[in-house]
């Protein structure tokens, strides 16, 4: 069902050929609407002729409401490559952008637009296009919209609402969903699949709602949590391995009984490393990785960064490809709100 | 090194060893003794002098200037043998002193008067390389050489330009000088020295093919060098291709230092960030390094770290290569504590001043690992290395300690400081513990730094031209300041005040006691 898929990042163009991407907020099949939210306009683009070009809106809108009879296309937002300036042979040198703050963006900051649009925002100071509504409640949103829209183009309703719907719900259908545990499924309904910036928006709003990764102020039990582990188990003499078949990697090395180096018989070793795991492409494999594993592997490091920061980290931050706002380096100046409950060294400087 | 060799030399005006002549000696500008007890890794060795290596007079002063007093043991091997020309294949552990053993081979070889590239380092990392081309300045400070660093990630013109004035040493990374080369703009015609540092990495199958194109600029009658403490077989082939009848110089009996003892902390992911939390608070940090798996995780756990209230740089591979730079010249002058990275700094990096080593992520294979904890124990001081372990690493720990032949032991409740921390800045650390509890009533919170207002799309724009033009650090402050984390004083080896390595690149070692 549709409704499942509410917080996944959409691009929908409508008939007047504006391109709005957002997160699915809602669908109500009675009233035909979809209804997203975090808003872009990405004005026309190139869709239509230069004369009746409508540009971009920086801000985004809270809420706006589609008929879906008016919808043209619509897509669940997928991780393209970014644009990258350094591609550009023309490029000796770039920037990143400042760091807001100094990570990510502080409650109620607009997120950043998605890169395609970054070029157009220069130029855009202009009153949003005539065909959007900034909706504050569902239903005078909703009547507002069939308004407006009527405006615009009102010969263009071909498509029947049923149509549109099946569009929607088509377009939906093919995302994926880890059922693994359900506060995973609930990241990645707040998260585009790959990273994308432009579903970060969605994500960002929603951040509150992930899971909050609380430091105890106690120590960690070292000797009590060791005590879980049983690391002579692990040897062949152990016990034999069982679940071997998880750890592709053991397993080939286990049978193995020479030692990886001595000197006595080699100048040489058989460690093993990134070139030669069959399992770790890194070394050389790039083209292949992204083909193929790269997805997965992708998510995979996502659920694990929720796990272990309570967030997935990837979108904003740093899609593919992209630079971290400016310094690197340079955590932010902790400032008394370590949880520990003390302040941090005086004066650092 | 026999007698024989000495007919190679290529510089006559080698002072005498014992001869008397001492004056010169007198007149260096020393850098004080670390005092930080060593290990045999880099204090077995057979007591050679540099003065008996019938250096140029010019050289050896460089060589005290830094510090260095008596050769290590991968020194005391290579260098003679380097000085004949011969090809070397070289394997000592990490922190050893490879670096000085092809440097100083490579710069006594060179005339000063012929305007040609005489001597080609090659590492596998921007940062590498510029620390060996600091290495080959400091050294040869007295020589009036000039050596040049180029790596990717910088401007081509500039390059260009600079080779166009008389250039002896080339310290960079493969692609950027083949780049060179290939355009005809580094002259390599006449560079009898080839130098490989980390030469397993260069030889991956991603480097191999550059490493190859490389060589052919060269003269056929080059001296072929390689360095590295893991030599995987790969690295064979181009030993039967390219090198003739290398002199193979192996030190390790066994594969880690003595000095870096090593723990596991058994965890499950979502505890790995308040096990961390609670190393911080424990370990008497002097500098550590941090290392992750991935870019993403790297600067999510940089931002955890510093929302802990602890400072910390970060860097990896995906940053701006003017930032990444900036991060590795501060984090090794001391500015910061802690640094979050990837697998971009596991090889190589020389900072003395680390004593901990934290893979937050346990590594893949067992080659990446070493590396990673030789970032402590650099020239056989004390360090440690603390593994975060989670159920699904279990298979990864027991090989990477069957491979290195190891042991990982489980982290005590109570590590004992003299396992790591230099001695003379234990007492210290109480002091500064004591201290710390008092400044932590009276403590407010700092007013964010600078830039606070997060700039809008547009005013990023503005400010990211801004930027192009003139980088500039936007928080650059540590909370590790002067007044006391509970890991004590910036760092700065052994409790003194953080020295650039401009003056002494080791902070004052090596150290024969």
């Amino acid at each position: 069902m549709a409704a499942s898929f509410i917080g996944k990042p959409i691009s929908l163009i409508s008939h007047s050929d504006v391109r709005y991407r957002g997160i699915l907020a809602g669908i109500d099949p009675v009233q035909s609407t979809i209804q997203l939210s975090q808003v872009f306009s990405m004005g026309t683009e190139s869709r239509r002729p230069p004369e009746q070009y409508i540009p971009p809106v920086q801000e985004p809108y809270a809420y706006i409401i589609f008929r879906a009879a008016e919808v043209k296309d619509l897509a669940v937002d997928e991780p393209q490559p970014r644009h990258r300036v350094h591609d550009d042979p023309a490029v000796i040198g770039v920037s990143a952008p400042m760091p807001q703050g100094t990570y990510g963006f502080p409650p109620g900051q607009s997120p950043q637009v998605p890169p395609a649009s970054q070029a157009q925002l220069q130029q855009q100071q202009q009153i949003p296009p005539q065909q959007q509504i900034q909706g504050q409640n569902g239903a005078a949103a909703a009547a507002a919209a069939q308004q407006v829209k009527n405006g615009v183009r009102p010969s263009a309703a071909i498509h029947s609402a049923t149509a549109s719907m099946e569009t929607v719900e088509r377009a939906l259908g093919d995302l994926r969903v880890t059922d693994a545990n359900g506060a995973v499924v609930q990241q990645q309904q707040a998260q585009p699949r790959g990273g994308r910036r432009g579903g970060g928006q969605g994500g960002r709003g929603q951040q509150q709602e992930r899971h909050d990764l609380r430091v105890p102020n106690t120590d960690f039990d070292f000797q009590g949590s060791n005590a879980k582990f049983d690391k002579a188990a692990l040897s062949p003499r152990g016990t034999p391995k069982v679940e071997g078949d998880e750890e592709e990697e053991g397993k080939g090395k286990e049978k193995e009984s020479d030692p990886a180096y001595d000197p006595k018989k080699s100048f040489f070793d058989s460690l093993s490393s990134g070139s030669n795991a069959p399992t770790e492409t890194r070394g050389g494999g790039r083209g292949g990785r992204r083909g193929g594993g790269g997805r997965n592997r992708r998510e995979e490091e996502r659920e694990r960064n929720v796990a272990t920061f309570g967030e997935p980290g990837g979108v904003g931050l740093m899609g593919p490809g992209a630079y971290v706002g400016g310094w690197g380096g340079y955590g932010r100046r902790g400032n008394g709100r370590g949880r520990r409950g003390q302040g941090p060294a005086i004066g650092a400087r | 090194m026999s007698q024989a060799q000495q007919q190679a030399r290529p510089s006559s005006s080698t002072p005498r060893s014992n001869n008397g002549d001492n004056a010169w000696k007198s007149q260096l500008n020393v850098p004080a003794k670390d005092d930080r007890p060593q290990t045999d890794d880099v204090l077995a060795t057979k007591g050679l002098e540099f003065e008996d290596m019938q250096l140029r007079r010019e050289l050896l002063m460089g060589i005290f200037e830094a510090g260095f007093e008596r050769p290590s043991p991968i020194q005391e091997e290579a260098i003679p043998i380097a000085l004949t020309k011969r090809d070397v294949l070289a394997r000592a552990k990490n922190g050893t002193g490879k670096t000085a053993a092809f440097v100083i081979p490579s710069l006594q070889q060179i005339d000063i008067n012929k305007r040609k590239i005489q001597a080609l380092l090659l590492v596998p990392t921007r940062e590498l390389a510029l620390q060996t081309a600091q290495v080959c300045k400091i050294l040869g400070k007295h020589m009036g050489l000039n050596v040049m660093v180029t790596t990717g990630g910088t401007t081509l013109k500039d390059d260009i330009m600079r080779l166009s004035e008389a250039v002896h040493v080339l310290v960079g990374t493969p692609g950027r000088i083949l780049d060179l080369a290939g355009k005809n703009v580094a002259d390599l015609s006449e560079c009898p020295v080839f130098v490989m540092d980390e030469a397993d990495k260069l030889l991956s199958p991603e480097f191999a093919p550059v490493m190859e194109q490389l060589l052919s600029y060269l003269p056929k009658d080059r001296q072929v060098m390689l360095f590295s403490a893991t030599f995987p077989l790969i690295v064979k082939d181009f030993k039967d291709k390219h090198m003739e009848s290398p002199y193979e110089i192996n030190l390790m009996d066994e594969l880690t230092l003595r000095g870096v003892t090593q723990y596991y902390a058994y965890v499950e992911e979502r505890q790995k960030v308040h096990c961390l939390n609670t190393l911080f608070s424990k370990l008497q940090i002097n500098q550590s390094i941090i290392f992750c798996n991935s870019t993403n995780r790297v600067e999510l756990l940089a931002k955890k770290v510093t929302e802990l209230g602890y400072s910390c740089f970060y860097s990896h591979a995906k940053m701006l290569q003017s930032h990444r730079n900036r991060v590795f010249h501060d984090f090794r002058q001391g500015v910061c504590r802690n640094l979050v990275c990837s697998d971009l700094l596991t090889r190589g990096i020389d900072i003395q001043a680390v004593n901990v080593v934290i893979n937050f992520d346990l590594p893949k294979n067992s080659e990446t690992y070493l590396h990673r904890i030789g970032r402590s124990g650099r020239f056989g001081h004390l360090g440690l290395a603390i593994n975060l372990v989670t159920y699904e690493d279990r298979f990864n720990l027991y090989k990477i300690e069957q491979e290195l032949g190891t042991e990982i032991q489980p982290i005590p409740q109570i590590i004992d400081k003299g396992l790591y921390v230099a001695p003379s800045a234990i007492a210290e650390g109480e002091q500064q513990k004591q201290k710390q509890t008092q400044q932590q009533q009276q403590a407010q919170p700092q007013p964010q730094p600078q830039p606070a207002p997060a700039p809008s799309a547009q005013q990023q724009q503005q400010q990211r031209q801004q930027q192009a033009a003139s980088p500039q650090q936007v928080v650059y402050q540590s909370t590790a300041g002067s007044q006391g984390r509970p890991n004590g004083a910036p760092v700065g080896a052994n409790g003194q005040p953080p020295r650039g390595y401009q003056g002494a690149y080791r902070g004052g070692v090596p150290v024969a006691r």
